[in-house]
């Protein structure tokens, strides 16, 4: 199962604890999650990814969509701690900077 | 054998294959190529591969069961591209070198087979025109060719796409496409026109319909700017626009987009967030294509950059989509890009023909997975060699 349902407050503003692979089953659910949040008032929004051992093209569209909704609330949207598979996925779709990670 | 050293009596049968197949539909056509031999008292049937190239099927009338691919005499024909001499022999069919299936050749009792079988390889190659020409007029060769139902996605995608494999003098392109029934996001082009050959391979994010139209969006795009000379980079912007015009849902398509120039074997590609193409030289992997990287087609961020790099004679490059690597055993381990590589090159050394290395590839990628894949896997194999070519025709 993947869950994206914890939220905290912190410094760098609401994070979003994504847990479990982000694919096709589960990419929707984190998509909603995401925009939620942002519908919500969240800004800056970071999306903490460090317990997602696995994220395919679906999980790139989910975060792209989130970014998306994000820039039509002139919302900032971001990606922290992603593990090095996931980290790979972005930076090989060249959308890491898109989403506030360093670039290759 | 030349088409000169065939007795007389079988270019009578290719004239009456010619003048009778103006009146015939692909229903009828394994009854045409039966009775246009007839008068030798040879017994031919034409067999069709399946979309999976796991069994070769008889035409009707013919009745029987399919042949194997792999471990039988007509997978044999099929795989290597040589007749198999019986009896029956089997007979490769193409169509320029896209493999269709095989020809079962039995020559009539006492008959001397060694003229038979040269003329029915003259008679199997009008059959690999005749099949794919008929093929757009009806159902029934589909039906032979399909194990079971396709989705509404798949049976569109497939009908854009080119033809598995094409070969010139000096290279040949093969693809597969799995799983065949149920493809969605998935798809490859290629166009050879003179002195370069344009290659795709493109995979659209999600599954099913949303995924297929987002691709067909691409493929269309793609080929509209190419066929009006347009270069790779404004390739690349005509397929953004459409993907950011027609779909609201950041629906984007990584892809690598290249030509090669056949003359002196340069490659100029674009890479659009798409897993890295392998270059394999003489049999070994030597490395990836890293540069030429932007976003996913239909996500604009910056520019597009087109990558040089150079082939030396004999080199190949095979392109792939992420459910090459991702595809998972029933243990959660993916197939990966290592276990990609060793079996690249190992297959490689055999001097297959391409369509048969990537058909080898690509079940070998099915294995790995117990059950059904979780998404599409595409894998394309450029060789630039004029040795390839060669065995990329029967």
């Amino acid at each position: 199962m993947t869950y994206a349902d914890r939220m905290t407050d912190e410094q760098s503003g609401k994070v979003i604890y994504v847990r479990g692979d982000v694919d096709f089953d589960s990419h929707l659910d984190v998509e909603h999650a995401l925009v939620s949040a942002l519908e919500a008032g969240a800004d800056p929004l970071v999306v903490d990814l460090s317990e997602v051992p696995f994220l395919d093209s679906s999980g790139v569209r989910a975060l792209l969509q989130a970014r998306s909704v994000a820039e039509r609330h002139n919302a900032r949207l971001t990606v922290r701690d992603p593990q090095p598979i996931v980290a790979q996925v972005l930076r090989l779709t060249n959308v890491a900077p898109l989403l506030g990670l360093p670039p290759a | 054998m030349t088409g000169a050293n065939v007795p007389e009596v079988w270019h009578g049968i290719l004239a009456t294959l010619v003048e009778a197949g103006h009146l015939t539909g692909p229903a009828e056509l394994g009854r045409l190529v039966t009775d246009a031999v007839a008068p030798t008292g040879t017994e031919v049937v034409v067999y069709l591969v399946d979309y999976e190239q796991r069994a070769l099927g008889p035409l009707p009338p013919a009745a029987g069961t399919p042949e194997p691919v792999d471990d039988s005499a007509a997978g044999q024909a099929f795989t290597l591209g040589r007749t198999v001499p019986g009896p029956p022999a089997w007979i490769p069919v193409v169509n320029g070198t896209e493999r269709l299936g095989v020809l079962r050749v039995v020559p009539a009792t006492g008959a001397d087979p060694y003229p038979v079988l040269a003329g029915c390889r003259l008679v199997a190659g009008m059959v690999g025109h005749l099949i794919t020409a008929k093929n757009l007029y009806g159902d029934d060769l589909q039906r032979v060719r399909r194990s079971r139902p396709m989705t509404p996605a798949a049976e569109l995608l497939w009908r854009l796409l080119p033809p598995l494999t094409f070969a010139s003098r000096q290279m040949v392109v093969s693809t597969v496409l799995e799983p065949c029934y149920e493809v969605g996001g998935d798809a490859f082009d290629y166009a050879v026109d003179g002195d370069v050959a344009r290659l795709a391979i493109y995979d659209a994010v999600g599954k099913g319909m949303r995924a297929a139209l987002a691709t067909a969006a691409a493929v269309g795009a793609a080929r509209a700017r190419r066929i009006a000379g347009a270069a790779l980079d404004e390739v690349a912007t005509a397929v953004d626009r459409v993907l950011v015009d027609e779909f609201s849902d950041s629906r984007f398509v990584t892809a690598v987009l290249a030509e090669l120039s056949l003359a002196d074997g340069r490659l100029r590609y674009v890479n659009a967030g798409h897993p890295p193409p392998v270059l394999l030289r003489a049999g070994r992997a030597v490395r990836t294509l890293k540069d030429g990287g932007r976003t996913p087609l239909g996500i604009l961020a910056g520019g597009t950059t087109v990558a040089e790099t150079v082939f030396e004679p004999g080199d190949r490059l095979l392109l792939f989509t992420d459910g090459v690597t991702e595809a998972r055993d029933p243990e959660g381990v993916q197939f990966g890009l290592d276990r990609l590589v060793a079996l690249a090159e190992g297959v490689a050394r055999e001097d297959l023909p391409a369509a048969e290395t990537v058909r080898r590839l690509s079940h070998a990628v099915i294995d790995h997975q117990a059950g059904p894949p979780r998404d599409d896997a595409t894998l394309m194999l450029v060789e630039w060699s004029e040795a390839a070519a060669r065995r990329a025709v029967p």
